[in-house]
């Protein structure tokens, strides 16, 4: 393994974990990808987290949100990091 | 190039268009270029309620740099020649 | 696709711009970075969501304008008789109604 997106190479066909900005997080099989990260994903499920403060006690909430997409192109710009398939620890 | 052969292949299809902005459009997918601009006929806003000054939207263009995601029509794509073709799009260059 | 906006050259297009402003003219001239020039440009001023104190809609005219192509996020073209409708009935459906967002890019 020579460079960075050669890990991701090795990813195609397996379920990886990628996150996006704006507190955004997919989990989906991985079909293609280029060198901007650009990729296309198969049954996605995306994971929005959102912060909110409640007025009244003054503590943050937080709510993730999950809905499941069959097939996504991902644009690179917004992709912050790709983790292989995880193994079971 | 290998999105831009991708999306060529899936002209003429419904897709959904998520915009960094938060405002998905769904359309048929009309044509697209090399910087993956898009553009879409007939188009409908997905949520009409929160944008229904967006309802005058026919045909549009849609810039590359401001998509976050396009969902697409999962029965439209054959997966196995789209992972070999990314493999072969990403293959070291020593290969040859 | 350089000529991906040939078709709407010296029609009535509207643009919504990265900062979610949306301007509305005539498109007088375009080239392959999306730069736009825009006759007899108005902006459309919405207040949102529609209330009783203010105007849902404000235009206001812009004149020639030329919108640098980083700042473009749609380009359209005006399905027929949809403003008008939304003028005459008092901008109903719009009572729950949010500005468009600005776009959220990278900072690199």
């Amino acid at each position: 393994m020579e460079e960075p997106l050669d890990l991701i190479r090795l990813s195609i066909d397996e379920r990886i974990y990628v996150k996006c900005r704006n507190d955004r997080e997919l989990r989906g099989k991985l079909h293609a990808y280029d060198q901007h990260l650009n990729m296309v994903l198969g049954d996605v499920e995306e994971t929005v987290t959102t912060h909110e403060i409640d007025e009244e006690t003054d503590e943050e909430i937080v709510k993730k949100a999950t809905r499941t997409v069959g097939m996504l192109f991902v644009r690179g710009d917004v992709v912050v990091l790709v983790s292989p398939p995880l193994r079971t620890s | 190039m290998l999105f831009y052969s991708f999306f060529k292949t899936l002209v003429g299809k419904e897709v959904a268009v998520e915009l960094k902005n938060d405002v998905v459009l769904t359309g048929t997918l009309h044509s697209v270029d090399q910087y993956l601009n898009v553009k879409l006929n007939n188009v409908q806003v997905v949520d009409k309620h929160k944008y229904p000054q967006l309802l005058a939207l026919k045909n549009c263009f849609i810039r590359g740099s401001v998509v976050r995601y396009i969902q697409i029509p999962t029965g439209e794509v054959d997966t196995e020649l789209l992972q070999d073709a990314a493999r072969k799009e990403n293959a070291p260059q020593k290969a040859s | 696709m350089a000529t991906a906006l040939k078709e709407w050259k010296d029609n009535e297009v509207f643009v919504i711009t990265c900062d979610g402003r949306y301007i509305q003219g005539t498109l007088a001239g375009y080239d392959q970075l999306q730069n736009l020039v825009l006759k007899e440009a108005q902006e459309r001023v919405y207040q949102l969501p529609k209330s009783d104190d203010e105007d849902t809609l404000e235009m206001v005219p812009l004149g020639l304008y030329l919108i640098r192509g980083d700042n473009v996020a749609i380009v359209s073209d005006i399905r027929e008789g949809v403003f008008e409708q939304q003028a005459n009935s008092n901008f109903e459906g719009f009572e729950n109604a949010e500005g468009i967002h600005p776009v959220v890019q990278a900072k690199f």
